[in-house]
Formats: C-alpha cells, sequence, structure tokens
C-alpha cells in the first residue's frame, strides 16, 4: 500500500504541474524546481551529446527563469497572446518506491495547444527525476522526448 | 499540425491578371525605396521566382564536414527540388537529382546517414553513392538500347566549393561562384572558417528546424535588419540585461557605429567590428576565462595581431548570400522555399577545432538561447513573418517602405555599399538583385 499512496501521490504532482502550466501560473510553475535543475528536450533525436549537439531547450535554473521572465514579458509577442494549452498525462510509472530521496517518474505527454487560430499537438515521453525530501516533491530533472523532435517546428515559446 | 499553406491564391492582383510573369512587371513591383508586398504573397510570382531564382542563382547545399566518410549523405532542396548531398565512394563530393532516372520517385527519404547505394523501393533500381547505376530488375525485357550508364543519377548542372561551402547550380551556364561570391562574400565565410586557429569547421552539431506561414524572402531579409532588434527582441534584450548583466542595444540603434554593406550580388553583411565588443556570443561578457586569452593567443599565432584583433572583434561572420543562405552567430542558416505563403528554416550550428572547449559551449548554449523554435528571439521572429502575410492583405496601400537611410550611402574603396546598421540598405540591395534576376532576358 505504500507504494500505491506514494504513486498516487508523484502523479497528483505531475497533474499539478500540468495544471500550473495550462494556467499560465509560470512562477508557481518555476517554485516546483530544484535549484540545481535541468530542463531538457533533445532535437533531432531522443539521446544526444548535449556537449557536441544542439538541443530545443536545454537549460539550467539561470536559463529557466530567463524562460519565464521572457513568459511574462508584455514585449515576447510569440507569446502575445499567450498559448493556451492543455497537457494530458499518462502512463504514469514509477522507478523505484517511491520512498527513497529521489525517485525516476516516467510519463506520456499529449499537448494540444492552441494559439491565433492555429492548433497543434505536441506529444511525447517525460522522464522526471524528483527529490523527496524537503516536504512536497522538486524537479530536479526533467526530459521530454517528443515524438517529432526531428520535424519542423512551429512557435515553441510555451511551457512543454 | 500547421494551417494549409496557399492562403493567398484568392487574392486580387492589382495589376490584373497574365502580368506576373511578365519580366516588365517587377521594375514597378520594386522601386529603389519602396516594394509592393505581391512580391511576398503572389503565388505566380512566387512560381517564377524558383525558375528565375532558385534554378539559375548558385545555391548553398552543405559543408564538406557534414558528410566527412564515403557514403556518408545529407537530403537537400534546391529551390523545391530535392537533392543528395554525397560524398561517394570515391571521395568526391557530388550534388544528385533525388530523383530515380525511371519513374521519377526520390531514392532517398532520410534527411542524413550514410549509404553504399540508393535503392528505388518502386521497381528496385539501384545506385551506388556516386549516381552511378547498377541494378535493373529482370533487365532482360529492355533491348539493348537501354543502356544503364544513360540512366545514372542525375547531377545538378554545376557544383563548386569554397572553402568547403558546397554551392550547386541547376543552369548549366552562368556566372562561376567565384564570380558570384566576389571577394567580399567570400571574405565573410573566410571569417567562419578562420576563427577556428587551425582553419576547420565541423557543421555536426545537428539542426533546428522551424517553419513560419509567410514567404521565403521576409526571413532572408530579416537576418540583415538591424533596426529590428531593439524593438522585436526587447523582451530578450530586457531579459539579458536585467539577468547577466549585458546590454545588447548598442548594436542596434540609430547612433551605433556599426555598419551594414551591400556586397553586390545581392549578398549584404554586417560589419560589428566597430562597437570594440568581443566574442559577441549571448553572456559571453558576464564571465570573462582564462580560456579568452589562450583563444586570442592563438589567433594571433594564426593570422598575426592585426587581423585576429578583426576576428576576434567580429567573432562570426554575418551575411547573407543570395538568395537564401545566412551565417551569422554560430550557424549556418538555410531558407527553404515551400510555397509562396510557406517557408522552412534550416540552422546548423558550427562548431570550431583547435579552440578552448569553452568556446564551444558558448556557441552551442548561446544558439539555444536565442535561435531555434523554443529560442528567446528566433520565435518573434517567427510571429513577425506571419503577421507581415496577415497584414499584406490589406492592399489599399499594398507599398512596404524600405527608404530609411536611403540616398546616405556610401561608396568603400572595396566597392562595398555601407550604411548605418539600421539602414535597410540589405533589403534594398537584396530587392535589387532579386529585380535584376527576375527581369533577365
Amino acid at each position: 500500500m505504500a507504494d500505491l499512496a506514494a504513486y498516487h501521490r508523484l502523479q497528483q504532482f505531475l497533474f499539478h504541474e500540468a495544471r500550473l502550466m495550462d494556467e499560465h501560473r509560470y512562477d508557481d510553475w518555476l517554485a516546483l524546481w530544484d535549484e540545481d535543475a535541468h530542463y531538457w528536450i533533445p532535437c533531432n533525436a531522443d539521446d544526444v551529446d548535449r556537449s557536441r549537439h544542439i538541443s530545443l531547450v536545454n537549460e539550467d535554473m539561470a536559463g529557466l527563469r530567463m524562460r519565464i521572465a521572457r513568459l511574462k514579458s508584455r514585449t515576447n509577442y510569440a507569446q502575445r497572446p499567450p498559448t493556451r494549452t492543455a497537457h494530458v498525462i499518462g502512463n504514469v510509472e514509477l522507478e523505484g518506491d517511491g520512498e527513497a530521496r529521489t525517485v525516476i517518474v516516467h510519463s506520456t505527454v499529449n499537448i494540444t495547444a492552441c494559439r491565433r487560430g492555429l492548433l497543434q499537438t505536441v506529444s511525447g515521453r517525460v522522464r522526471h527525476k524528483l527529490r523527496l525530501d524537503q516536504g512536497s516533491p522538486k524537479i530536479t530533472t526533467k526530459k521530454i522526448t517528443l515524438i517529432n523532435n526531428d520535424e519542423v517546428f512551429g512557435n515553441l515559446a510555451f511551457l512543454i | 499540425m500547421l494551417r494549409a499553406a496557399g492562403s493567398c491564391t484568392d487574392e486580387p492582383r492589382p495589376w490584373g491578371p497574365g502580368r506576373a510573369t511578365n519580366p516588365s512587371a517587377y521594375a514597378t513591383l520594386v522601386q529603389d525605396d519602396r516594394v509592393h508586398s505581391a512580391v511576398y504573397t503572389d503565388p505566380a510570382i512566387f512560381a517564377d521566382e524558383l525558375s528565375r531564382i532558385f534554378e539559375t542563382c548558385w545555391i548553398f547545399v552543405g559543408h564538406d564536414s557534414e558528410i566527412p566518410n564515403p557514403g556518408d549523405f545529407r537530403t537537400r532542396t534546391i529551390g523545391r527540388q530535392p537533392v543528395l548531398f554525397v560524398r561517394g565512394r570515391d571521395g568526391a563530393v557530388r550534388v544528385l537529382m533525388n530523383r530515380c532516372t525511371h519513374r521519377g520517385a526520390l531514392v532517398c527519404v532520410e534527411e542524413r546517414g550514410a549509404a553504399a547505394r540508393f535503392t528505388c523501393p518502386y521497381h528496385g533500381w539501384t545506385y551506388l553513392n556516386t549516381g552511378e547505376l547498377i541494378g535493373v530488375p529482370y533487365a532482360e525485357r529492355y533491348d539493348d538500347s537501354m543502356a544503364k550508364e544513360d540512366f545514372g543519377l542525375r547531377p545538378a548542372p554545376r557544383v563548386a566549393d569554397y572553402r568547403g561551402f558546397t554551392f550547386a547550380s541547376l543552369a548549366a551556364h552562368g556566372p562561376s561562384l567565384d564570380e558570384f561570391l566576389g571577394p567580399l562574400a567570400k571574405a565573410e565565410i573566410d571569417i567562419a572558417i578562420d576563427v577556428s586557429p587551425v582553419g576547420r569547421i565541423g557543421v555536426a552539431a545537428g539542426v533546428h528546424k522551424y517553419g513560419y506561414n509567410g514567404n521565403w524572402k521576409l526571413q532572408s531579409e530579416n537576418s540583415v535588419d538591424a533596426y529590428h532588434l531593439n524593438a522585436l527582441h526587447q523582451s530578450f534584450l530586457d531579459i539579458v540585461r536585467d539577468q547577466m548583466g549585458v546590454d545588447g542595444r548598442a548594436m542596434g540603434t540609430g547612433t551605433s557605429p556599426a555598419v551594414i554593406r551591400s556586397l553586390g550580388n545581392g549578398h549584404v553583411a554586417w560589419d560589428t567590428a566597430p562597437l570594440g565588443m568581443e566574442l559577441q556570443f549571448i553572456g559571453s561578457d558576464a564571465a570573462p576565462a582564462d580560456w579568452r586569452e589562450a583563444y586570442k593567443q592563438q589567433l594571433v599565432e594564426r593570422h598575426g595581431p592585426e587581423h585576429a584583433r578583426y576576428l576576434w572583434a567580429r567573432s562570426a561572420p554575418q551575411v547573407l548570400i543570395f538568395p537564401n543562405l545566412v551565417l551569422i552567430s554560430s550557424q549556418i542558416r538555410m531558407i527553404r522555399p515551400i510555397a509562396v505563403d510557406r517557408t522552412e528554416v534550416h540552422l546548423m550550428p558550427v562548431l570550431l577545432e583547435g579552440v578552448p572547449e569553452e568556446l564551444n559551449q558558448q556557441r552551442l548554449r548561446g544558439h539555444e538561447a536565442f535561435y531555434g523554435p523554443s529560442g528567446g528571439g528566433a520565435t518573434d521572429d517567427m510571429e513577425i513573418f506571419e503577421r507581415q502575410t496577415e497584414g499584406f492583405r490589406a492592399t489599399v496601400d499594398p507599398w512596404v517602405y524600405l527608404g530609411r537611410g536611403f540616398g546616405r550611402e556610401t561608396g568603400r574603396p572595396d566597392g562595398s555599399t555601407a550604411g548605418q546598421m539600421t539602414d535597410e540598405l540589405g533589403s534594398r540591395a537584396f530587392l535589387a538583385q532579386w529585380k535584376k534576376m527576375m527581369t533577365a532576358a
């Protein structure tokens, strides 16, 4: 039953994170991250050597703070008006028992995004590494493997 | 994922039907200080551009470091024509039309890879990576007049390279690549390579690909428009200033000492050396480090103090090579025309050989911060191209005004024409070449 409780708690965390993104609660979303966090969306392939290959998003907390500052800026024209999103999180799977200091949570995300008459779908697998020793979970790493990471993109300036 | 392209086809043409293919019409659409927005929206003009520009000009296909080994290939386009950029088993770099000589299907649908041979899946015709046809199933039903050597993959009529930058032309005749680039555009390509202290670059760090619903020329012109930097990219510049303590606005003001130059043949470059900045990659000024001095010394040893200082001040080429190649910051940018109102852009970061590792990291990380479909700058550019395309539907006054700095250009001893950084000299020079090619006999 401990497993089930941990699973429920971590699944709720992913749902909560998704809702903060969908509701454009940028500061609340940022507060979910650990100070030495890393946010990664590889480009062209599911795994690349970041020191030799570009990513779509490859950010530590300083980079994430810049991303959030830009999302909040009134002159961020790529997000004025902002993209409306609906994140659907599924296939949640825990690696480990949820009782350790950190846990890996795998999930699948399907995002329907709408902006200025354009409806698009962004979809992929997500791997969260969460830190559990600070009360509520903190995101240590989040990697999103988009199914279309080698395709031509429109504006991906919203949170994924 | 995307809105259907072609939404402009029902627009009225202000000059009447049929005239778009009459070359003399272009002379009125592009004037010295303004351009008619039909140039960006009319499907007939787009079709004409594909033949008069993309199938005539030298078009960048790839850098030879992308295909270092025999069999390595990239699929690319010249205009909308699919080609294979491939190193054959004989070591030679070729540009081959990606079209089976039998029934016309693509012989390769992958964007990158390595292959000893290419087999068309339709009837099984098989070609070596040199283009030679080696396999025709059940050949006994062809008579002797069908010779395999006549049915190799067709090479682009002309292929040439400058320091590994490979260009192809679908026209059998015309100016050589050397004449087309001229010494000034070649000098910009030189910067891309000479900032490596061993004179070698590697184009193998992946590719950002984004698309927008607008004309390809909007991206070409934007690539050398400094007037937009402090307005359109205000949010990015604000945040870099607030969070990193770097003010990037000096380059794009009306009193900036930086210069925009027309290099001839529609090529346009920025020269930011007069700004006195160093290593202008995002964040580079925030954390001075020993490796910068080491790199500076490497450049001095390779090029001597004076040229090293210039390379240090420039740190990267900043050039539009007509019609659709841009070298800027750490990237090679290829602009692909898809439809009159649909464009795809490929950005390939360039890594330098023989430099401190920190510099390459800075080139990649700086690129990710600003460029690409999730970047803090390119997304605003994509947005404005679509807003322009929507705005162009208002045709009470169909003109786009490009008069900034018009008549205030100065000639330079090297043959270039220079203006203040924010002058719209870039668009004017680009469109003058466009008009020249569109009206050529």
